[in-house]
């Protein structure tokens, strides 16, 4: 069933520029649903409007079947996780995992348990007598989960909640939120501006670019099928290399001695390889030359940036990789691992239909 | 501080060096000399001179030690004063402040024109008191006064506001609620502007209603704001003396007479410099009792972030 269901919904700002334009989708029961975008495409607003905090300008809201887009926030369901965690510096960690529950007419003996269970879920045991401010960062964002499972809502929103940590926590807390959405079976729409965030929690990933959809799917199918140019760059590190084609003949020219097959089209055309697929053409005969311009050993990778047409492309390749700089070398690329984008519209040329049939309801 | 330790440990032990304690002396001395000139001579010098009678110039003459005071402490005028500025202050500091967080929760709304009722709200904070005064003279005047038009308009009785003993010191307290406001006001809706809206928000998605959020979110962080705003109004409360100068004198029957009123009454019509010194010290001694009682009562419900 879908949890969320959002049809050709706007919204502008008192009149201003339109923030979301023509956004439609839908979120499965017991997704994980991530939106994701540059900052200040709208995907707080989006999740707000979820919310019922903002108001729709125009379209439709449904959730569980039921219109939403005039109901207020607690009647929606829902739970949400702000950025800056929103915890009550004046209430202990337990008040503030309890809080509102009142509302709901839950016995006290049972509000009790359920902030055990939820403190226990995320080890803050030891800490439901102190104050937000003597918590760490990382146990903050803990009891702002912990809210969000006490309130026992099958809908959760969480806008950005993991980038206010280091590095480090932020990708243990990846494993964790994803873990126990999981195992509470929750519907959870997530909205992040990391696209590695997106990729490995996400069930399905909407990307967003200047308030409108610009393709949503599995991680997989997004970042071997990106619909346009700006899904290309915008997900995946490093980002898709992009450089324009001439026409030659029946063929298309990347660079010199670089050939592909053209698409049946005749506007102009660009062409993106990703970083991995560029590899060093040690045997096979080589689709072109590179001077390396500089080099960046990572120990389990090497990054080697080049010049294409004048565009700077990066090639990665497992492993430790010692070339000098200036040194030519020769590459290889796959033909079916060149994509293609109108130049016009930056829309992706033909090749490759996301596989049918293979929607959320078959993924569950 | 950092600074100069490091500096110390570098330094070998056999130069020698400005002692720490002169050095930071050396600092405060602007601010040390401001408040001696300002706040300490005088206030020495009062205490100096309720211990003597003076001649008219101020100059001490006899010393007659703690006379003064156990004369005003036994004196029906002045516990008639104490009592009037107790009442003042009762009346003035709670419906003030309560008007003011009112007020700031109604312009914390995010409505269009909000920012007109803003200025409006805060604008007596321009007035002079002096200013202030003449204009509520002219709304008490009892022939052409406003207050007695809306009085006849309502179908109640018109009233002598300033020159009846009984209504004088609430006269006198509405228009200094009026005065106050626009500061209580201002300070408050800055503190309502510092509370994270996420918070509310929070409470929105929980359903909690709206009383709920202002008892338990607003209330609770903006209780620093608050005890500020109350100690300020307690303060200034307990000093006022330009609108009692202005509005009744002190009178009818001494009913306005308030300390500060008193005090400048005997120093300077009376030329009793000793006796108002004297009181001035015990105004003093009043108002840190109750400020001190205010910080220890409010130390657990105030919540520091
Ligand atoms: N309350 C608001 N009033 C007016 N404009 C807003 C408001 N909130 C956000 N915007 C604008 O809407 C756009 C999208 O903002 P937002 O949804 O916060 O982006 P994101 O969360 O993707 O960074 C931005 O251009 C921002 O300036
Ligand atoms: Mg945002």
């Amino acid at each position: 069933m879908k949890a969320i269901d959002v049809s050709n919904l706007n919204k502008a700002y008192r009149g201003e520029d339109m923030v979301l334009e023509d956004v439609s989708f839908d979120v499965q029961q017991g997704e994980f649903f991530v939106i994701v975008g540059p900052s200040g495409c709208g995907k707080s607003t989006l999740l707000r409007i979820i919310a019922g905090l903002e108001e729709i300008s125009a379209g439709t809201l449904y959730m569980n079947g039921e219109e939403a887009g005039s109901k207020r926030p607690n009647e929606r369901q829902i739970s949400m996780v702000f950025q800056n965690y929103a915890l009550f510096p004046h209430l202990s960690v337990r008040e503030n995992i309890l809080f509102g529950l009142h509302v709901k007419k839950i016995a006290k003996q049972q509000q009790q348990e359920r902030c055990l269970e939820a403190a226990h879920l995320l080890g803050l045991d030891e800490l439901l007598d102190r104050k937000p401010r003597e918590l760490s960062g990382g146990q903050r964002q803990r009891v702002a989960l912990g809210r969000a499972i006490a309130s026992e809502a099958p809908i959760c929103l969480m806008d950005e909640p993991l980038s206010n940590l280091d590095a480090k926590l932020r990708t243990k807390m990846r494993a964790e939120v994803r873990q126990l959405q999981r195992r509470l079976g929750m519907t959870m729409v997530y909205v992040t501006h990391d696209q590695v965030e997106a990729m490995t929690m996400a069930d399905r990933i909407m990307v967003l670019n200047e308030g409108s959809i610009q393709q949503i799917g599995r991680p997989l199918d997004v970042y071997n099928y990106p619909q346009n140019l700006f899904v290309a760059t915008f997900i995946g590190s490093p980002p898709m290399n992009i450089t324009k084609t001439t026409r030659k003949g029946r063929r298309l020219q990347l660079t010199d001695g670089w050939t592909a097959a053209a698409p049946d089209l005749t506007e102009d055309v660009y062409a993106g390889v990703r970083p991995e697929h560029l590899t060093y053409a040690a045997d096979a005969p080589p689709s072109f030359f590179a001077t390396v311009e500089h080099l960046e050993i990572l120990g389990t990778e090497t990054l080697l940036m080049f010049r294409m047409n004048g565009e700077l492309w990066i090639a990665k390749w497992p492993g430790q990789w010692d070339f000098r700089e200036g040194q030519n070398i020769p590459l290889k690329v796959a033909d079916d691992h060149i994509h293609f984008f109108n130049a016009a519209t930056g829309e992706r040329i033909g090749s490759r239909p996301l596989p049918a049939g293979l929607t959320m309801e078959a993924a569950l | 501080m950092i600074a100069v330790k490091d500096r110390l440990r570098a330094e070998p032990k056999s130069r020698w060096r400005f002692p720490v304690t002169l050095e930071g002396m050396l600092y405060l001395l602007p601010s040390i000399v401001l408040f001696a000139v300002f706040l300490f001579y005088p206030m020495f010098k009062t205490i100096y001179l309720s211990l003597f009678l003076t001649d008219a110039q101020g100059n001490a003459q006899i010393f007659v030690g703690l006379e003064h005071y156990s004369q005003l402490l036994s004196s029906p005028s002045f516990r008639a004063s104490l009592k009037a500025t107790v009442l003042f202050v009762l009346y003035t500091v709670p419906a003030g402040v309560i008007l003011a967080l009112g007020l700031a929760l109604l312009a914390n709304q995010k409505l269009k024109g909000i920012g007109f009722f803003r200025t409006l709200f805060s604008s007596t904070m321009g007035m002079s008191v002096a200013a202030s005064s003449v204009i509520w003279l002219f709304i008490y005047n009892p022939a052409i006064g406003i207050a007695n038009t809306i009085m006849t308009t309502l179908g109640l009785q018109e009233m002598q506001w300033l020159l009846n003993p009984d209504t004088a010191l609430i006269s006198v307290a509405i228009p200094t609620i009026w005065m106050n406001t626009g500061f209580s006001f201002l300070i408050l809706l800055g503190g309502l502007h510092n509370i994270d809206a996420s918070l509310y928000e929070s409470g929105k998605i929980a359903g909690v209603s709206d009383f709920y959020s202002l008892r338990k979110i607003t209330l609770p962080l903006l209780s620093p704001t608050l005890l500020f705003i109350v100690t300020v109004s307690l303060i200034n409360s307990f000093q006022t003396f330009g609108q009692i100068d202005i509005l009744t004198k002190g009178g009818p029957m001494e009913s306005t007479n308030v300390i500060v009123y008193s005090i400048f009454k005997d120093a300077f019509v009376n030329f009793n410099i000793g006796s108002a010194s004297a009181q001035a010290v015990l105004l003093f001694a009043f108002i840190l009792i109750v400020t001190i009682l205010q910080f220890k009562w409010s130390e657990k419900k105030v919540h520091y972030q």
